[in-house]
């Protein structure tokens, strides 16, 4: 399996710059009323959106692919205890937990008709957004996919069921077709699946986070492992 | 390209396959939904579509593996073995994709694990996290049936399983898949039934789409699977339109603006006019504005000339499975001229206040060649999939070349 996508802005934020900037920072183009009640998870995922170059996303011929493996599980994991001790569930706090509502907040803050997914796919979530990114482009024939990758390190009680790195982080990306006579972009990458099992890593690295650090790095190619599979990022240009 | 919806498996509230749902599409006079004493806080008995009958047996998986979520997916895309085995037998296991919408995953497992966490300040031992990832099931699917192509989850609250139809089908238009295994998956758990309550969208009884007391949704479980393939099958994928709202969180726009665009986009990919769609399966939550929203938009595109029929009184909300079951149950009506369009169930008057669109209230029988699905999600996410006969497919594409 393999395609190219061209990669035309991105915005990485991740722990160990949280702290140094402000999530509210982010997401300062939010009115008041509407940076009310977002939670970090929200705050990650909307904020990495607002800090892609607005004028790529002027007119409405692009869709969003969000990804997450988790979800809002901090949220999610506030509910569950709800439920165990036998207390109400917060209204807004269930709207939270539903894994499409980041993303459904951002096309209502933004004003943003555009169609949206929301993706989970474990350890192997870059490549599943990238693949429905390519997708829609290729077979629907738009000319951009936002894509936003977001996750959280598990709330403590769960951390004995990690089986990666614990960060909180988010990637956000605008990806096109590569085209050529369109000059250079800032990356012209081609993405191929090997025939290899990974070997499971419970300390490795999210693949997001190696995938963003490498984007603003010089090496040519990037070997990333997921749980199931194993992928090879060359760049083009 | 034509990609074709080779296959269908299901379980749900109406039965445990594809011919004890035909039957019960038959009796819309019989209830299928029970009342359940587990699931609501305060104890009181809600009504749910609950999937009654036997759960294949899940000891030979690894003990995360063993939830009530993946034995409803076992328990329907076991039943398209007979589709599925030759094409597993004919193509490579990394051009065979898992894409499955789902909402709740294993999260039953997870509220009574972490209920014991909260007594006893530890996990049970069979517990595992990964049961209530989302890409749980589709994992699972994976794995069972050895398919090694893209394999992710969609979740997009009520419009999950719709949108795995679009994805399952560009991944065969561009060539990343030879097949693909799509549909929905989601099992009754606490955390939906509270949750809803939360946000005052369940019924005190049985649900009553576009009646005039409609007071909200009875939640269901099911599973609900397809094969696609480019092999041609019985029923083809005409056109899919998604959009946004943009309006709010969890109240859809009230003037059917998206619902709109999202049924004209996916007649336009089909080359077809509102006048060759012979059944609509109407979202139908029974919710006050969902219906009131769709009624005016179905309305506006289709007069009262299709007929339509929203079959959540019959199986229950099932969340991220909704989709799949509903375009199954168009599916179904489309293969077999013995299946009736499914029926509107609604016991009380109906509201005049809503646009007048052509609810199918008896059991009709009728040759339908072209049915359309809708589902109007949470966060204002529109999804309308156009399926139909093979053979109109076929017409689709000379007119169009």
């Amino acid at each position: 399996m393999r395609f190219e996508l061209a990669i035309d802005d991105s915005f990485f934020i991740s722990s160990t710059q949280i702290g140094k900037i402000e999530l509210k920072d982010l997401i300062s183009k939010l009115k008041p009323m509407q940076k009310r009640r977002l939670s970090n998870f929200s705050k990650l995922a909307i904020g990495a959106l607002l800090n892609l170059d607005e004028q790529l996303l002027e007119d409405e011929d692009w869709e969003l692919v969000f990804a997450s493996r988790h979800g809002d599980f901090h949220k999610t994991s506030e509910l569950l205890t709800s439920l165990a001790l036998k207390e109400s569930v917060s209204p807004s706090g269930f709207s939270l937990s539903v894994h499409n509502a980041v993303a459904g907040m951002y096309s209502i803050f933004m004003q943003k008709k555009v169609p949206i997914t929301a993706i989970a796919a474990g350890k192997d979530g870059l490549f599943a957004a990238l693949t429905d990114a390519y997708i829609r482009l290729e077979s629907k024939q738009i000319s951009k996919v936002v894509v936003v990758l977001v996750d959280q390190s598990l709330p403590e009680q769960f951390a004995q069921y990690s089986d990666e790195q614990q960060k909180d982080y988010a990637l956000a990306m605008v990806v096109s077709k590569v085209d050529e006579r369109q000059g250079s972009r800032p990356h012209n990458l081609r993405f191929v699946r090997d025939q290899h099992v990974p070997h499971a890593d419970d300390t490795a690295e999210p693949p997001v986070c190696e995938f963003a650090k490498w984007l603003d790095a010089n090496q040519a190619q990037l070997n990333l492992s997921g749980s199931k599979q194993n992928w090879a990022i060359k760049r083009l240009n | 390209m034509t990609t074709f919806l080779n296959d269908f498996g299901v379980v749900c509230a109406l039965g445990n396959n594809k011919s004890e749902v035909k039957q019960a599409l038959n009796h819309p006079e019989r209830e299928y939904q029970s009342l359940d004493h587990e699931l609501h806080l305060e104890g009181e008995p809600v009504y749910v579509g609950k999937v009654i009958g036997e759960l294949p047996d899940m000891s030979a998986f690894p003990s995360y593996q063993q939830t009530r979520n993946n034995a409803l997916a076992l328990m329907a895309v076991q039943q398209l073995e007979p589709t599925l085995s030759p094409l597993l037998a004919k193509f490579d296991s990394q051009r065979i994709a898992v894409i499955i919408g789902t909402t709740t995953a294993g999260v039953r497992t997870a509220e009574e694990a972490v209920a014991h966490y909260m007594a006893t300040d530890a996990f049970p031992a069979e517990y595992g996290h990964q049961c209530q990832e989302l890409i749980a099931p589709a994992q699972f699917l994976a794995e069972y049936l050895g398919a090694d192509g893209p394999t992710y989850t969609i979740s997009t609250a009520c419009s999950s399983s719709t949108k795995v139809i679009m994805t399952a089908h560009m991944l065969l238009d561009t060539d990343m898949a030879d097949v693909v295994l799509c549909g929905g998956v989601d099992s009754l758990c606490q955390l939906t039934v509270n949750g809803f309550e939360a946000l005052d969208s369940t019924s005190q009884s049985l649900c009553e789409p576009f009646s005039e007391s409609r007071d909200g949704i009875n939640l269901g479980e099911a599973a609900a699977f397809f094969v696609m393939s480019k092999q041609p099958g019985p029923v083809a994928l005409l056109g899919v339109g998604e959009t946004s709202d943009a309006y709010h969180i969890s109240a859809p726009d009230p003037s059917g603006d998206g619902a709109i665009r999202a049924i004209n986009i996916a007649l336009e990919m089909a080359n077809r006019t509102p006048e060759d769609v012979d059944y609509i399966n109407l979202h139908g939550t029974g919710t006050i504005k969902n219906d009131e929203m769709e009624s005016r938009a179905v309305y506006t595109l289709f007069s009262d000339k299709a007929p339509c029929s929203s079959t959540k009184r019959l199986t229950g909300h099932t969340l991220g499975a909704a989709g799949a079951l509903e375009l199954g149950l168009c599916w179904l009506h489309l293969t077999d001229v013995d299946t009736p369009m499914p029926p509107h169930k609604m016991t009380k008057p109906r509201d005049e206040s809503l646009h007048p669109i052509k609810l199918v209230q008896s059991v009709t029988k009728q040759n339908s060649r072209i049915c359309l699905s809708n589902s109007f999600a949470f966060g204002g996410n529109n999804i309308s999939v156009l399926i139909g006969l093979a053979d109109a497919a076929k017409i689709d594409m000379t007119s169009t070349c």
